[in-house]
């Protein structure tokens, strides 16, 4: 294992390299100067050269990265331009939100996707199937920000068992926390389940028609164990690198979750760094996706190594 | 003397709703018998429903598949009526199966280890350690070396006949009174079909087992089995011991079959036999012999009535037919039953088929294509593969070369190179003297023209979307050999030469059979009218009765055309019947090289030798003189 991580680490390196040239392109490209931001409409021109000046944007562009990257291979993110205080305590304080909705996300991915799958797959009941096609049609056409009112309207005003946004940090009140997690954590987990939910449900059809299944019967195998030891093993590789996809699809989703229920996380910080041009804060953050992007991907590459035994000395 | 049978099956009857909701009669009014210990081959082609008849005995059938008739008896439990719980605990206890694919037959993710464990808890095993123990001995009794360590590995570990061995193990693992073998062999090469055999030979005789063994072919019947089962159009056609069967067929079907089987006897340039015309379609009602429509000897009756299985005069002696229950059928291994109308009143053995007519072929002409040092090798982070190994050959215009090989050996690598699908890493490649090892763009074109491709799996090889007038018309529009406007008139004539109805033209591969299909991708093949055709197993695919068509009309387009033929085959007594020489590759080289009859009297090499022994031949065992089994 350590030498497949090993084999992969130039690639990962070089994603994050061109991710990372692509990140501060693209920032540049954008129409908008943070210099003019911070003066405000009022101020004169030379008032935002000496800004500009004072942000070494006046700086070539080469030098303007490597004192970007610099500054990340030394641990010191610099200052935000435009919201105030250092890169490293804003991505510090909304980071924790963010991973939490990312992860209470994830769970009901994988709990939802994998009762609609199992259920779509292996259930005789035709009702019950037909449901489950409805739910993840549904979950899959309609857009986060539609869900995430439906979901406040339902659970919040109507019902009103449920917070309609804002955020206590799980750790510090666990049962206040959980009832702040839920809607957003549905709301942003629902296509990814649904996708999930449908790619296992055809996964698992297909292993239950593969010849091996049919030696097994042969040898008298009863059908649950056909289904849970000798279907599902290979029925959930492909599931997994699916699910490292789906990961990434929901930190960006999380930008606009956090919007909907005002949840305090890195979404919100990206989206005013954004409006504001602050270069450094955009940029860490847009890098610091991709690199989760890239980590997740190697932990579904090894995950599936492991589930596959083909594939293991590779 | 009087044993009640083992396996009795009365009057099965099976049933297939097909996509538009009609009835495919797959299996119809089937009877047969099986006793401790006996060895019973149930042959027939493909939709003949002998492997829809084994999948109905354990009530295993695919999709709409169902019993719609009849008796499966084991020991006298009905296991057509039985319930689930019922079932289960004759699959894998009483009856164990074996299936045709060791490569997909077997769980890639679990290991050998797991897979007999399963067997063995599902029958009862609680105790794991015993459990393991027992894996160990019964990898150890199907030959697999080294059996506790190679309990952890997984099947990917394994080679394809270590694969059938421990699919063998598995089937045996709960101690079955029947082995139900389902074309074991056929996914495998001919020695290693060899060692399979024999281990079933040997493995059913030790522990007492009934064998049914399922195959398309006549050798394997030969080599395994006392009784033979022959059934044609979901119907049994002929049931007797297999040498009576085999040296003294009573139904013109067996005797059919038995001329279709290429032997390695018959010398170059034989032109094979076949059975005229196409199986039935299951589909329809069918009024009286299935095989009537094909037979040379049917008359006005057997068009009509349905015949019925009925022993033949002369035969086994005091026994009635095998539809009797209990005592009265323990004698019947003598005796031989057909159903076929005339066989009961017929005598005199069925005339012997017509000799063998030689293939009318010119000399062969100029060389076209010639191959210096080839190599090709196939490299992976980990490993490197040579498969093409030094390979030097020529081919003559009007020439057939033959060329034969175990999987593995090189051949079709071969078939690619020369039809430049894969670039050579070394080596030359001169068509009519030019050298086109690598050929630009241009060149590549010509080449591409000149020489073309026949392939085995004619349903995989045919595009499902288009119509047979738009695959054969590709090529047409591809090299732009023939104007848009007359496209439609060439295709209909490459359709006629490969002996379809111009008709077809409108309809989709689906609707045609596997023969058709591969006329079909024949005819694709000469569109461009190249001097060159390699043929890539373009008969493994086919029944026995339908490839000597197919090879046929390939022999009759060389004399026509001029072409010059690289015909690949596992089956060394149809390529010898084809080929004017034949190459013999072994791991990627080319071991031998000589005049067809000349390599198949005397063959120098010993590989060529070990291929020879290994092909099964369909003549009682006793005329042959044993095979030696090397492990797999």
């Amino acid at each position: 294992m350590r030498g497949y991580l090993l084999r992969r680490l130039p690639s990962a390196l070089f994603v994050l390299l061109l991710a990372s040239l692509l990140v501060f392109a693209v920032l540049r490209l954008v129409p908008g100067d943070p210099a003019a931001v911070l003066a405000g409409p009022d101020a004169s021109a030379e008032a935002e050269a000496a800004i500009r000046a004072s942000l070494g944007l006046d700086d070539p562009l080469p030098a303007q990265y490597a004192r970007w990257i610099g500054g990340l291979l030394t641990g010191d993110l610099g200052p935000s331009y435009a919201i105030g205080g250092r890169t490293a305590d804003l991505i510090g304080d909304g980071i924790g939100a963010t991973v939490e909705l990312t992860l209470g996300a994830l769970l009901f991915v994988i709990v939802l996707g994998a009762a609609f799958g199992m259920v779509g797959a292996t259930s005789r009941n035709r009702w019950l199937r037909g449901t489950v096609r409805i739910l993840t049609t549904g979950a899959l056409a309609v857009p986060p920000f539609v869900t995430g009112v439906l979901l406040v309207l339902l659970f919040a005003v109507l019902l009103g068992v449920l917070p309609p946004g804002g955020r206590v940090p799980l750790l510090t009140a666990p049962d206040l926390g959980v009832q702040y997690l839920l809607l957003p954590a549905l709301c942003l987990a629902l296509p990814s389940a649904a996708v999930l939910g449908r790619y296992l449900e055809d996964s698992i059809g297909r292993a239950l028609s593969e010849d091996y299944v049919r030696t097994a019967t042969a040898a008298g195998i009863a059908p649950r164990r056909l289904l849970w030891r000798h279907a599902l093993p290979n029925a959930l590789p492909p599931v997994v690198t699916l699910l490292g996809m789906q990961t990434g699809h929901l930190l960006g989703g999380a930008v606009l979750v956090e919007a909907i229920f005002a949840w305090p996380g890195l979404g919100q910080l990206a989206e005013q760094a954004l409006v504001r041009r602050d270069y450094p804060v955009v940029q860490d953050l847009l890098l610091l996706l991709v690199t989760v992007f890239v980590l997740v991907q190697l932990v579904t590459d090894l995950v599936h190594a492991w589930l596959d035994p083909r594939i293991r000395w590779e | 003397m009087t044993t009640p049978p083992l396996l009795e099956v009365q009057g099965l009857d099976v049933e297939f709703t097909t996509p538009d909701g009609g009835a495919l009669h797959a299996v119809r009014e089937v009877s047969f018998t099986l006793r401790r210990g006996e060895t019973l081959a149930v042959v027939g082609e493909s939709g003949s429903g002998k492997s829809t008849t084994a999948l109905a005995l354990l009530r295993m059938l695919p999709g709409t598949g169902r019993i719609t008739g009849g008796a499966v008896r084991l020991d006298g439990q009905d296991l057509a009526t039985a319930d689930e719980p019922a079932l289960r605990a004759v699959r894998g206890a009483r009856v164990g199966m074996v299936f045709q694919d060791p490569m997909t037959a077997l769980n890639p993710v679990l290991t050998v280890g797991r897979h007999l464990d399963e067997v063995l808890r599902a029958h009862g095993g609680r105790d794991r350690k015993a459990r393991r123990t027992r894996a160990v001995e019964l990898l150890a009794l199907v030959g697999i070396p080294d059996p506790e360590r190679r309990l952890d590995d997984h099947p990917h570990q394994f080679s394809g006949g270590q694969r059938q061995r421990v699919l063998i193990a598995m089937a045996l693992a709960g101690e079955p009174d029947i082995l139900l073998a389902d074309e074991p062999t056929t996914a495998l090469d001919a020695t290693v079909q060899d060692q399979i055999l024999t281990l079933l030979g040997d493995l059913t005789r030790t522990t007492g087992t009934a064998l049914v063994l399922i195959t398309h072919n006549m050798g394997v019947v030969a080599r395994a089995c006392d009784r033979v089962l022959v059934m044609y159009g979901g119907t049994v056609v002929e049931d007797g011991p297999t040498a009576e069967v085999l040296s003294r067929p009573r139904h013109p079907y067996t005797a059919g079959l038995l001329a279709a089987v290429p032997r390695l006897s018959a010398p170059s340039g034989t032109r094979l036999t076949g059975i005229p015309g196409t199986p039935p379609d299951l589909s329809l009602p069918l009024a009286g012999c299935a095989f009537a429509a094909r037979c040379t000897l049917a008359e006005a009756r057997c068009h009509t009535a349905a015949p019925t299985l009925t022993e033949v005069a002369g035969t086994g002696g005091d026994t009635v037919t095998g539809t009797a229950t209990g005592a009265g059928t323990g004698t019947d291994t003598g005796s031989v039953r057909a159903a076929c109308l005339l066989a009961a009143e017929r005598t005199d053995p069925l005339p012997p088929p017509p000799p063998p007519a030689r293939i009318d072929r010119p000399a062969p002409g100029a060389v076209v294509l010639r191959a210096e040092g080839l190599r090709k090798t196939y490299k992976s982070r980990r490993r490197s593969f040579t498969a093409l190994d030094h390979v030097s050959l020529t081919l003559a215009a009007g020439e057939t070369l033959g060329i034969v090989g175990e999987s593995g050996s090189g051949k079709s690598t071969l078939a690619r190179v020369l039809a430049h699908a894969h670039p050579a890493d070394g080596g030359r490649i001169l068509l009519d003297g030019q050298d086109v090892t690598r050929p630009g763009r241009a060149a590549l074109h010509s080449v591409r023209r000149r020489v073309q491709m026949v392939f085995q799996d004619p349903y995989a090889s045919l595009n499902p979307r288009m119509t047979v007038g738009e695959i054969v018309a590709e090529p047409l529009r591809a090299f732009g050999t023939v104007a848009p406007g007359e496209r439609a008139e060439r295709v209909a004539e490459l359709l006629r030469l490969v002996g379809l109805d111009p008709a077809a033209a409108d309809r989709h591969p689906r609707s045609f059979s596997g023969g058709q299909r591969q006329r079909v991708g024949i005819a694709r093949a000469l569109a461009p009218e190249p001097a060159v055709l390699i043929c890539d197993e373009p008969v493994s695919a086919l029944d026995v009765s339908v490839q000597a068509q197919i090879v046929g009309l390939l022999t009759d387009l060389q004399r026509d055309l001029g072409l010059a033929l690289v015909f690949i085959a596992h089956d060394l007594a149809v390529v010898r019947q084809v080929s004017h020489r034949i190459a013999v590759m072994h791991e990627g080289r080319i071991v031998e090289t000589a005049a067809a009859d000349e390599l198949c009297e005397r063959p120098r090499d010993p590989y060529t030798r070990a291929l020879l022994a290994a092909a099964p031949e369909p003549v009682p065992v006793r005329a042959r003189l044993p095979v030696g089994a090397v492990s797999a």
